[in-house]
This record gives structure tokens, C-alpha cells and sequence, in this order.
């Protein structure tokens, strides 16, 4: 994520943990030359190229003997820690031995001073100050650098799991608005092609404006019916106008068979519904309640607001159903689509129950949240 | 030529307008009784004997299919199916070359339909017009049951049956015993079975039939049906020699003026 506000090659520097190690080793080992030279040579007055050349020599004998410090730290990085100190102590004492007789044997050797061995002590004390410094240092880098790959893994994992709960996100939306599309309401063509005969049949009777009332009628229900995203909400007064096209084509093709009553007040109506949520009921009640009785029979569309719920209710004057609770589940494919429906809408906060009235005739109950628009 | 004695079926009465509309443009046609129920229509039919009958097949209470199931075969008229939208049965007609028309109404195509019926009046001396309907009405309440219980098991029915017919109605078997049967009449390959007021069909012959039934209980009244004598209330005679027989369940049968001998046997 932070790869591109560098500059290339520090891009590379940060990347790669050799590179840094020897630019550190060559920064540390050369800036002890520099404060060397600018201390113990100058201080000294020692003059001449052979000290010069020491000083820089040393460094570079330092830049070899630590080599191995790293390999040993890597060697018991993962092990206890009585192990990694031990080899600690052990390399910065094995390796400031090394160094100082090094150190000593070159100084002589270009310098042409005589019996520095006698100063041993005091070489191998600054010596191993400047390994244990070394070692100290080496694992301030080391455990920084953990310190910062643990926290960009940890980034990278918030942000893939982000990610991962974004496509969930997105893939539930698709599949839920599929199950609405799938569960909506499809126009019955047995109700279109007898909705059709009726007209031919008023226009073949020469009841011009009859047919025409019905041709509109049918237009609106149409409109309706086809228009609406299955997703959105519409307002009672919408659902229950399209209804009432739908039963008064449908009075007119069952003539003196079928009558109806409508009661919805007024401050119902304003309240939001799924649109098309009341067609497979009023449907149901035509097929059930009237179209199997030769008397016919009568339906009923009430309204209700009771403690913040919407009670729709359809009531038929059929046979009704056998049983005293009756489960949706037995019931027709058009029920069951419209409790799965409004299941996608409302969770669980709604009712669809089924009740036999006094009468003998069905009343289909529908309990929604209250849900007004604007408020 | 003579017309056509017409009979037509609906319960829908801007259906039945039309259809009378279409039909009294045609002049093959004579509009004999108009009728907006299946019990209306089997009255008609055995009372008015019309040569043609324009059923619909949606119909509250007793449908277009069971209008045809109870019909005696010796008197069924030409039939055309009068349906909105309905695939299964739309196949099941062309399977069987029953004759159909589709909502909307369409005159050319009611007029087609006459003109058949005119030459199968002509042409068809056998006149068995029941056996290819209840083909049809067979073929779909089996696709309908399929559709409901794709899997019905047989039922395993004891011994001891061997005074009762098993029949198969959507899927279920029901046992009838022969006692209850109030009439038979076969329709080429199927017999409808009538008993209780209900008519049940299965595959089989009149023969085959007749040789499980008891003789001094059933009697064969005309060429395709026998009747349970038990079941007769009345006799009224027609002109011609044949005579009209009433049963208990409120249905008539006609009796052919070949087989008077047979029922008089009974009543005397």
C-alpha cells in the first residue's frame, strides 16, 4: 500500500532487509572511522598516512568481523532465550578478540610503533563496547522492522477483510432483489384472455361504453401490474386503487355473482406497502371463494391501523378451509409466495394468517409495520 | 338442410352473449337452450338431445369435464370445449382431435368448428363422440395428479375385494363396491362408472365389465350403457319405442327401443 510514495530506490532500500544491513554496516563501521579519526588521530597528532590508513583499515576489518554476528543471530533467532543470549556474549566477546588483535597487529604493521600489545586491556575494552553497541543496534533494526511488518500485515488483513465484506454485502443485495423479482406477482393469463373475451363480448353487444369503461380498466390494472419494481414500496392508496380495477373487471365478467365492499379509511392510506402484495389474495378469493359457487358470493377489502401495525384484511364468502389453524405452508403456491415476499421486506416483524370466518367464508389477515411516507 | 340443434354452456353471461352473438350468425345453427351450469347442461342435454354442445370448461360446481363424464354415451351430442388458457388441455384435445376454441372467442374459428360438426353428422355413422372426450379429460386429470403426487405408491388392497371395483381418481384409489354403482357406460376405451352421484372412469370394456357384475342386477339399456335396476324410480316411454329411465340420484337414461325387451323382463 505504501510502495508508491518513495522514490525507487529507497523503494528498494525499504524492501530489502540485505541492502539495508550493509548500508547500515558501512554507515556504522565508516562513522566510527570519521569519529576515530576526528577524536584519537587528531588528539594524538598522530600524523602520517599509516594511522589514517588504520583508522579507515579497522573499520573495514569491523565490517568483515560482524559479518558472522548476523548469521549467528539468524542461526538462534527463533530459539529460548538463555540461547540467543549466550550466543550474544559470546559472539561480541569472540569477535571483539578478533578485531583487537587484528587492530593491534595492523597498527604496528603501519604505524611502526612498537609494543602496543601491552595496551591489549584497553584496545578489547573499547572493542567490545563497540559490539555490544553493535549487537544493540543490529536488534533495535531487527525488532523495528518486525514491529513494522506486523503492522502492515495486520493493514492489509483489515483492509482484505473489508473488502471480503463488501462483495458479501453486494452479492446478498443481488440475490435478494432476485428472490423479490422471482417471488412478484405474475399477471394470470386465464384473467386476461377472459378479461378479453367480456370485451369482445360488450363490443359484440353493441355496449360501447361498457367495453370502453372496461378497456380502461383493464389499461390501468395492466400498467400497474407491469410497471412496478418488485423492490420498491407503494402507498395504500395506489395498491388498493389497482385492486379495485381488478374486481371491477372481474364483476363484470361474473355479472350479479360477485359484489364487493371496500373500507379503508383514509389515514391508511398513506401507508407504505409492497406493491401487488394484495392480488394473490384478492385473486385467491375470487378462484376459491366466488368462481366455484354458482351463487356467487362477495368480497371484502378492510383496512385498520392497530398499535403501529397495518391490518389489511380480504374476506370471501367461499367454502372456506378445513381446519381450525390453518398453516401457510399447506396453502397455494400464491400464498406462500407472498409470505416469502413479505419476509424479504419485514424480516419477521408481520403476520399473514388465514382464519375461517362465522360465515363459513375465508379471511385472509395481513399485518405490516406501519411504514407512512414522510414521517 | 336441417340445422344444427345447439345447446351452449357458460357461466360468465357476457360469455354466453357472445357466444350467442357468434353463433346466430351462422345459419347452420339453431340455438336450442342456453345454459350457465353443468347440472343445467346434463338436463338439457338429455331432455332437448341436441346435436351440438358449446361447454365451457370452467364452470362453479360441476365443471365442463364432469358434464361430459356423466352423460350417457348413447346420447352424447358433438361436443366443442370452450376454454380461456389452459396448455395441458389445449395438447390434450389436439392428442384426442376433440374439437376446442380459445377465449377470446374468434367467429372464424367457431364457424370452422360448425362446419366439422356439420360433416361429422354427415359422415360419422358410429357416432361415438364420447370416447375421444373422455380420451382427452383422462389424459389431463392424469397429467393434473402427476403434477400433485409425482410419486403415489399403489396401495396394496387385501383379498375379498372381488365384489368391489377399485378406481383411480387423481391419484388416490377408492373402492366401490359393485352395489353402489348406479350405471355404467363405456366410451371406447374407458368406462365411466357412475355411483353416488359421481362418475369415476376406468380402463376397460363393457364385456369385461359385464362379466364381473351381477346379471340380475345390472341390465344393459341401450348399446353402451347398463344400468343398476335397484336404482330405477320411473319409466316414462318416448315416441319411436324407446323410453326414458329416472333413478334415484335424479338422472335420466335413455333406453334404445333394441333393448326394451330386456328392462321390461325386470318390471314385470
Amino acid at each position: 500500500m505504501s510502495d508508491s510514495i518513495y522514490h525507487p530506490f529507497l523503494n528498494a532500500i525499504y524492501r530489502n532487509t540485505n541492502v539495508q544491513f550493509w548500508l547500515l554496516q558501512i554507515i556504522g563501521w565508516f562513522g566510527l572511522s570519521l569519529i576515530s579519526f576526528l577524536s584519537l588521530t587528531l588528539w594524538y597528532d598522530q600524523q602520517g598516512t599509516g594511522y589514517i590508513t588504520h583508522t579507515i583499515l579497522q573499520s573495514a576489518l569491523g565490517v568483515i568481523v560482524s559479518w558472522p554476528l548476523r548469521l549467528l543471530f539468524h542461526f538462534f533467532w527463533n530459539d529460548i532465550l538463555i540461547f540467543r543470549i549466550s550466543s550474544a556474549i559470546a559472539g561480541i566477546i569472540g569477535c571483539s578478540l578478533i578485531w583487537t588483535i587484528l587492530r593491534i597487529s595492523t597498527f604496528m604493521s603501519l604505524t611502526g610503533e612498537q609494543d602496543v600489545w601491552s595496551d591489549f586491556g584497553g584496545w578489547l575494552f573499547g572493542s567490545i563496547l563497540i559490539f555490544l553497541s553493535w549487537v544493540a543496534f543490529y536488534h533495535l533494526v531487527k525488532y523495528y522492522q518486525l514491529l513494522q511488518n506486523q503492522h502492515q500485515t495486520l493493514l492489509e488483513l483489515a483492509s482484505d477483510s473489508q473488502r471480503e465484506q463488501l462483495k458479501r454485502f453486494q452479492a446478498e443485495a443481488i440475490a435478494h432483489e432476485a428472490q423479490l423479482k422471482m417471488l412478484r406477482y405474475q399477471l394470470n393469463p386465464h384473467f386476461l384472455f377472459n378479461t378479453l373475451n367480456a370485451i369482445s363480448a360488450l363490443v359484440k353487444v353493441k355496449e360501447t361504453n361498457k367495453a370502453y369503461d372496461m378497456i380502461i380498466q383493464l389499461s390501468k390494472f395492466l400498467r400497474y401490474s407491469l410497471d412496478n419494481d418488485p423492490v420498491q414500496k407503494v402507498s395504500l392508496r395506489q395498491e388498493i386503487e389497482a385492486t379495485r380495477q381488478y374486481l371491477n373487471i372481474e364483476r363484470t365478467r361474473f355479472g350479479s355473482r360477485l359484489k364487493l365492499h371496500f373500507d379503508v379509511p383514509s389515514d391508511c392510506e398513506s401507508i407504505d406497502v409492497p406493491s401487488l402484495i394484495l392480488q394473490p389474495l384478492v385473486e385467491n378469493a375470487i378462484k376459491y371463494g366466488i368462481a366455484p359457487s354458482e351463487f356467487g358470493g362477495k368480497i371484502s377489502v378492510l383496512a385498520a391501523i392497530e398499535d403501529s401495525y397495518l391490518i389489511i384484511k380480504v374476506i370471501d364468502t367461499g367454502p372456506g378451509l378445513n381446519g381450525e389453524k390453518i398453516p401457510i405452508k399447506s396453502a397455494g403456491i400464491g400464498l406462500k409466495n407472498t409470505d416469502e415476499r413479505l419476509k424479504q421486506f419485514y424480516s419477521d416483524d408481520y403476520e399473514l394468517r388465514l382464519d375461517n370466518t362465522s360465515d363459513g367464508g375465508l379471511c385472509v389477515i395481513l399485518k405490516l409495520p406501519f411504514e407512512q411516507i414522510g414521517i | 338442410m336441417q340445422k344444427l340443434r345447439t345447446v351452449i354452456v357458460d357461466d360468465e353471461p357476457l360469455s354466453l352473449d357472445l357466444l350467442r352473438a357468434v353463433l346466430s350468425e351462422i345459419s347452420d345453427i339453431e340455438i336450442v337452450g342456453e345454459c350457465s351450469n353443468g347440472k343445467q347442461a346434463v338436463e338439457a342435454a338429455m331432455k332437448l338431445q341436441p346435436e351440438l354442445l358449446f361447454l365451457d370448461i370452467h364452470m362453479p360446481g360441476m365443471n365442463g369435464f364432469d358434464v361430459i363424464r356423466s352423460l350417457q354415451t348413447d346420447i352424447m351430442p358433438m361436443v366443442v370445449f370452450i376454454t380461456a388458457y389452459d396448455h395441458y388441455a389445449v395438447d390434450a384435445f389436439d392428442l384426442h382431435a376433440v374439437d376446442y376454441v380459445l377465449k377470446p372467442l374468434d367467429s372464424e374459428r367457431i364457424a370452422r368448428s360448425v362446419d366439422r360438426a356439420v360433416d361429422r353428422l354427415k359422415n360419422d355413422v358410429d357416432r361415438s363422440f364420447k370416447s375421444p372426450l373422455i380420451g382427452a379429460i383422462e389424459e389431463i386429470s392424469e397429467r393434473a395428479a402427476q403434477q400433485e403426487q409425482p410419486d403415489q405408491p399403489e396401495s396394496n388392497l387385501p383379498d375379498g375385494m372381488k365384489r368391489k371395483l377399485l378406481v383411480r381418481d387423481s391419484g388416490v384409489v377408492k373402492v366401490i363396491p359393485f352395489d353402489d354403482i348406479d350405471w355404467v357406460d363405456a366410451a371406447g376405451d374407458y368406462m365411466c362408472v357412475h355411483a353416488d352421484g359421481e362418475t369415476h372412469v376406468i380402463r376397460s370394456t363393457l364385456r369385461d365389465l359385464m362379466a364381473k357384475l351381477d346379471d340380475n342386477l345390472f341390465v344393459r339399456i341401450h348399446r353402451s350403457t347398463i344400468v343398476n335396476v335397484e336404482r330405477v324410480v320411473s319409466v316414462t316411454p318416448l315416441q319411436k319405442g324407446g323410453s326414458l329411465l329416472h333413478l334415484t340420484q335424479g338422472e335420466s337414461l335413455k333406453v334404445s327401443r333394441n333393448y326394451r325387451d330386456s328392462i321390461r323382463k325386470f318390471f314385470n
